[in-house]
């Protein structure tokens, strides 16, 4: 005699359905989130992991290019993005960790040599006529320095007697002037391109600046924030990604990308501003699914395809406005955002440990030097 | 029979398969920048390759996990189900005799 058939094809597809349902709703959040707060509370082996392979990746680079497209712009840009990220990233470690300072201060000084290289981002020379570093007195804007301003400002509140102190000064002065003149608190970037995300660099610059030297520029700061909120930020709470140049109309749509990097970049200047950006990602961005948030690029009634500040845009979010929202959500202590977000960076970021260095394999150098600035975002 | 038995191992070997398959690939994508080959080279393999790891990933990350608790719970139904049969059948023959 055979046994009974031990369940019929209902019953295993009951039985499917709800192991599947299971195994959606709690396996995947806690296998892909199990890192999140330990980078989020500062672990210091899980951050140095990450730390070591951008600082050697970074290192290894023999030119001043990691990319050679047929875009000088994208080389020259990508190189000082790498760079700084990479400064800020091992600055705010050391800021949590100060025993990591001799480890990393050799990298960081060398990306700084990089970073205040003319030659790395000859583009701005190309349509200025001459970079901005080579001629702070000007009245045009260059705000691409913010960037460069911004890495020093970290290097210098790890180490006060670096060498580019006196060029931080300098630079500083020139960026809080250019901000002070500037009508609608935007300066442009390059020739007739105004970009709001390279202003909230320039004025984060600043407000780092102030933070690490005490010179008081908080009546600069403030005023700004003002005048820049007004002219850039949408009602939605997004940041308007482009205007025209001497006006605030948009010439782009108001960006996650843009949002979530101004609101790490202007937490140094302008807090409250900051929180507020920050509060906007978090209530008009924020998409989430089975405890796996991304930030969509597009405010809600625009639409895009994105660029490359942007990255790949799929289902309306971006793994620009997604990458940097950690840095905004960790600077400002929201850590369910942060812990969400990480679950989708970890998915569909490969995270690979070779050799004790943690890198996420779909990142590229750019990617991971990004990454670690914004794992590790924090005030000094 | 046989077919049964082999159910659950069959899943598990699928699985160790897909998990070092994952493991080779996440190592040869982070031995090199993705975006250099991508943005640079237009490198069509290294498209492919990311293209097969996240598809693996979502498979091990999200299906993986509800299929393996899906193949333990019909095994151990099965178990159940066969170890009652086995004990009816031992109380019938009991009896019988």
């Amino acid at each position: 005699m055979s046994p009974a058939r031990p369940s019929s094809v209902s019953a295993r597809v009951v039985l499917g359905i709800g192991c599947v349902s299971i195994g959606l709703l709690l396996v995947p959040r806690w296998l892909c989130g199990r890192e999140a707060d330990r980078y989020f509370d500062g672990d210091l082996e899980t951050q140095d992991a990450l730390a070591r392979s951008v600082a050697r990746s970074v290192g290894s680079q023999s030119g001043r290019h990691f990319y050679h497209t047929k875009s000088t712009r994208f080389d020259g840009q990508s190189a000082i993005a790498i760079y700084q990220m990479t400064i800020m990233g091992l600055a705010q470690i050391i800021l949590q960790h100060p025993e990591r300072r001799d480890a990393y201060l050799g990298a960081m000084d060398r990306a700084a040599e990089h970073l205040v290289d003319p030659k790395t981002l000859d583009y701005a020379a190309s349509v200025y006529g001459q970079h901005g570093l080579n001629r702070l007195d000007t009245t045009q804007g260059h705000a691409y320095l913010g960037y460069i301003n911004l890495a020093l400002g970290m290097l210098r509140a790890v180490d006060g007697s670096t060498r580019f102190a006196a060029l931080h000064d300098r630079l500083s002065a020139a960026l809080a002037e250019r901000l002070k003149r500037a009508p609608n608190g935007l300066i442009e970037t390059y020739p007739g391109e105004t970009w709001p995300p390279d202003v909230a660099a320039v004025a984060g610059s600043v407000g780092l600046h102030a933070r690490v030297t005490g010179v008081d520029r908080r009546a600069l700061l403030d005023a700004w924030a003002k005048r820049f909120a007004a002219c850039a930020v949408s009602r939605s709470g997004y940041l308007v990604q482009r205007v025209r140049t001497g006006s605030c109309v948009p010439a782009d749509a108001p960006r996650g990308s843009g949002t979530a990097v101004a609101a790490y970049f202007i937490g140094f200047a302008a807090p409250e501003l900051a929180a507020q950006l920050q509060s906007a990602l978090r209530r008009e961005g924020e998409r989430s699914l089975l405890g796996f948030s991304a930030i969509r690029e597009y405010a809600p009634g625009y639409a895009g395809r994105g660029d490359t500040n942007a990255g790949p845009v799929l289902f309306g979010v971006s793994v620009g406005a997604t990458g940097f929202a950690l840095g905004a959500a960790r600077l400002h202590g929201d850590r369910e955002l942060y812990r969400n977000l990480f679950r989708t960076l970890y998915l569909f970021g490969v995270p690979a440990d070779i050799r004790g260095e943690r890198t996420f394999a779909i990142g590229g150098t750019l990617g991971n030097a990004l990454l670690l600035a914004m794992l590790t975002a924090r005030r000094p | 029979m046989r077919r049964r038995r082999a159910g659950p191992g069959l899943s598990a070997l699928t699985l160790c398969l897909t998990l070092v398959v994952h493991w080779i690939l996440g190592r040869v994508l982070a031995s090199s920048d993705v975006l250099a080959r991508v943005l640079v080279g237009r490198d069509v393999l290294t498209v492919l390759l990311v293209v097969a790891t996240l598809g693996i990933r979502l498979f091990l990350y999200l299906v993986a996990p509800g299929w393996a608790l899906f193949v333990l719970a019909r095994s151990s139904c099965v178990r159940a189900v066969w170890a009652r049969a086995a004990a009816s059948r031992e109380r019938g023959q009991t009896q019988a005799r």
